[in-house]
């Protein structure tokens, strides 16, 4: 039975790996003018204002942060429009595959997309940014697991949303309501002891936000600087709400679907 | 009145009474939250941040780039509505019987930057309030302000609907955010005024001045803090003008194709 599902898993992840090679050119071109800008704002404008040289880094994370949200948005609203007009989930669901496989294989899909638009990013933002983004002290192991937990984060967060919400309230209050509450108290534009330093209760209430973690996760790991939170904290703190959040996709897609 | 007119403005009536349905929604977001948030990320922490002695007014002067959110965000609603609208039920074939496609493009762009307006005058009075004496209206010219907020809808009301003209794919509407929106905005001035990215980098300042954007905020900003170092509202007008004539008129040429218009 076991084995079923898990071949039917495959296959739905080898199908999408497939459609997802014929969109690399497209996501890749997606993430390139929004790398090319971001450079440009991080290392060429904000120093000319003053901002010291050790934020260009920190400051360029941030960015790639943002992609992930904005990207996982855009995936929520593709959920959202099969979910209304042509549901396809429902042609899976008779698939032999229980739904939280069927759930894994959405992750899997989105975190393989997450993972082609920024790529590109991470590594061509680095070599662009030169100096100030030495690849000398990146702790790569430690990195991945951040990166891949963010990403999962993300994936079960927005996907779990995408069920709970509907089209219309979605589209029209999530960023506002949601989104725009939990990136203003959250460390991921600027480093966590940045916004210590000048606002100390908003460096407090940004504890309790995961995507604060992501952020500092990856500086920890991707600049060797002390300041960041310890990646070790970020690891456990993650994958703590990724265990809440698979709850709450798993209830929400049950509620949602009703499957049988 | 023509019959065509009349007819346009019973489409506009129809869109008003859809909209007063979902207005203290959008008003909460637009008005107030949206605001809330610009005012402490961009007005407050930011500069702070990024600069160890910060001059006088420069949080208020970032703060002013983020009504382009606000401003793109709404304008694409009524956007995203006509792209379903051509995707799916195609109401919009019915309205070519009744008027010129032209007078359709219209109505759309008429409506969508009147709701975009009314959404964005509250903007800097909400930011004000939070920012305090932080954002200096001494030298605030408000009707400018006013006239600046409405040819700014205009022009983005206009340029998102060329955008759902030439949509035509499912992953167009974050192929145009990704490539396009985001861009235009970060370079548009949202994150600073055009006479520090002239001074970082000269090339890319002229180059900038093809962005529609820029014309926004730094119309914006002069009208607010009356400073030099912003472009004079006139030439502002003039551009934001331009450019609503240019994306109308390729929303019309394109609509035409879509609807395949004898």
């Amino acid at each position: 039975m076991h084995t079923n599902h898990a071949r039917t898993f495959c296959a739905l992840v080898r199908r999408d790996l497939y459609v997802l090679r014929g969109a690399f050119v497209k996501s890749f071109l997606d993430g390139i003018l929004i790398l090319l800008t971001q450079v440009v704002i991080t290392r060429y404008f904000f120093p000319y204002l003053g901002m010291p040289q050790e934020l260009i880094a920190p400051l360029y994370i941030g960015t790639v942060v943002m992609m992930l949200i904005h990207q996982n948005f855009s995936l929520s609203i593709e959920n959202l429009l099969d979910l209304q007009s042509e549901r396809i989930i429902e042609y899976r669901l008779i698939l032999p595959i229980t739904p939280p496989w069927l759930m894994a294989s959405y992750i899997t899909r989105w975190i393989l997309r997450m993972m082609v638009t920024t790529s590109p990013l991470i590594i061509l933002g680095a070599l662009l940014l030169g100096p100030a983004f030495p690849l000398t002290n990146i702790q790569p192991g430690l990195f991945v697991v951040i990166y891949l937990l963010s990403a999962l984060l993300f994936a079960t967060y927005f996907l779990a949303s995408s069920f709970a919400y509907s089209y219309d309230w979605f589209i029209n209050n999530f960023w506002p309501r949601r989104l725009d509450p939990i990136l203003t108290f959250s460390a991921f534009l600027f480093p966590w002891y940045r916004i210590t330093d000048v606002c100390w209760w908003a460096g407090v209430i940004s504890l309790a936000n995961p995507v604060t973690y992501v952020a500092e996760g990856c500086r920890a790991t991707l600049i060797a600087n002390t300041n960041y939170l310890n990646p070790l904290l970020c690891i456990a703190i993650l994958s703590g709400a990724c265990i809440v959040g698979a709850y709450w996709l798993l209830s929400s897609m049950y509620k949602r679907l009703d499957p049988v | 009145m023509n019959s065509s007119y009349r007819v346009l403005c019973a489409f506009l009536h129809r869109d008003v009474y859809i909209l007063r349905k979902h207005l203290g929604m959008h008003a909460l977001n637009v008005c107030i939250l949206g605001p809330t948030f610009s005012a402490f990320i961009f007005g407050y922490l930011q500069p702070r941040i990024l600069v160890a002695h910060m001059p006088h007014n420069l949080g208020a002067i970032m703060a002013v780039g983020s009504i382009l959110i606000a401003l793109l965000e709404m304008s694409f609603r009524p956007a995203l509505a006509f792209i379903l609208d051509l995707r799916g039920d195609r109401f919009v074939e019915y309205q070519t019987v009744l008027v010129r496609p032209y007078l359709v493009i219209f109505e759309r762009i008429i409506f969508s930057s009147l709701v975009t307006f009314v959404m964005a005058c509250p903007f800097f009075v909400v930011v004000k309030l939070l920012l305090g004496s932080e954002f200096d209206t001494s030298a605030t010219s408000w009707p400018l302000v006013i006239l600046m907020l409405f040819f700014s809808s205009l022009m983005i009301a206009a340029y998102h609907i060329l955008a759902a003209c030439l949509i035509t794919t499912d992953d167009g509407t974050e192929r145009l955010w990704m490539r396009f929106n985001v861009p235009l905005l970060a370079l548009g001035g949202f994150v600073l005024p055009w006479y520090i990215m002239y001074g970082a980098v000269p090339w890319l300042g002229y180059l900038d001045l093809l962005n529609p954007m820029l014309y926004i905020t730094e119309g914006l900003r002069r009208a607010l803090f009356g400073s030099p170092n912003f472009f004079a509202v006139t030439p502002c007008v003039i551009m934001l003008l331009t450019f609503t004539a240019i994306f109308t008129y390729a929303a019309i040429v394109r609509f035409k194709q879509r609807i395949d218009h004898v």
